[in-house]
């Protein structure tokens, strides 16, 4: 948040609108981890997106560490 | 899991328009690294993905690894039962409610047994589409799609009593009865390679460590160095 020098507007750089001068321009991370979706990066913030968005929930269960390809 | 079906486009496409995704770690396996710090050996863990309600209600679960059109059709098979029985208006309408609930638990149940028995009874007509998923052209997935054949069997015998159950009652059952995985906070036992515990202690992940050599930051490529085996407790207290 500092980085952005005490701007309070923020976009996505796919936000529809585009981004203007007086806007930072803020990637959103990249939470595929080598596969074709994104990840939430918990469960509740999931449950609560596909509730808002009207979606099912899918959860993947793994022994190990998913962000990380080495300890999974 | 990951680098089969999850990497796929169409299987991408499909769970990013139905589902959202997350993932929790419930298990461990144990990461044996060479002496030479390049090579390393995965011994157990596995994976399995549920398919739920946003209140987090198993609607099916794909339990161990699959080929891209296995898992596809499983999802597919999940979201098309589901509406099916949303659309039921004796269901459907009053899903929230614990009359509703317990319909689309007992359709859900339903639909499991039948999937179990088309694929276990020769001859059973599918009762939906996408029990019987086309199987791989890569031949040398044979072994993945027959193993998730199986695997789906007992999925669908499990579920056909605990569909629609909390994901926190189904989910170590599948994990534990079906994989055989204990489920456990347990870190992730790495061996034989402090130097790259060390590593990762700097920031540096340890897949990036060892795709780099599994070298310290400049550059060299240091071997290693092999643990040496633990000194055994009884000894160190006598």
């Amino acid at each position: 948040m500092l980085l952005a020098g005490g701007m309070a507007a923020w976009v996505f750089a796919d936000d529809p609108v585009g981004p203007t001068k007086s806007k930072v321009v803020i990637s959103k991370p990249d939470r595929s981890y080598g596969t074709a979706l994104q990840w939430q990066p918990n469960y509740e913030m999931a449950a609560k997106r596909a509730e808002r968005e009207r979606k099912l929930l899918l959860v993947l269960a793994v022994a190990g560490h998913f962000e990380d390809p080495f300890f999974t | 899991l990951r680098t089969q079906a999850l990497a796929k486009p169409e299987v991408g496409d499909f769970l990013t328009k139905n589902f959202v995704a997350t993932f929790e770690k419930v298990g461990t396996f144990s990461v044996t690294v060479a002496g030479d710090g390049l090579r390393e050996n995965k011994n157990g863990g596995n994976v399995a993905a549920f398919l739920c309600t946003p209140a987090g209600r198993v609607i099916h679960a794909v339990a161990g690894p699959r080929t891209g059109e296995a898992f596809l059709a499983e999802a597919k098979w999940a979201t098309s039962v589901y509406a099916q029985i949303l659309r039921d208006p004796a269901a459907g309408s009053s899903q929230a409610s614990k009359a509703g609930g317990s319909r689309i638990a007992a359709a859900l149940r339903l639909a499991h047994a039948s999937a179990h028995q088309t694929l276990t009874v020769p001859g059973t007509p599918p009762a939906h589409e996408w029990v019987s998923p086309p199987r791989s052209s890569d031949p040398k997935l044979a072994g993945l799609d027959a193993q998730g054949r199986q695997q789906r069997q007992q999925v669908h015998r499990v579920l056909q009593t605990k569909a629609f159950e909390p994901l926190a009652v189904v989910g170590p059952d599948v994990y534990s009865r079906i994989l055989g995985e204990h489920v456990t906070g347990e870190p992730v036992r790495l061996q034989g390679a402090t130097d790259a515990q060390k590593a990762a202690g700097t920031g540096k992940r340890l897949g990036e460590f060892f795709a780099d050599g599994g070298s310290s930051s400049d550059g060299d490529r240091k071997p290693l160095a092999p643990t040496p085996p633990p000194k055994s407790q009884s000894k160190a207290k006598r």
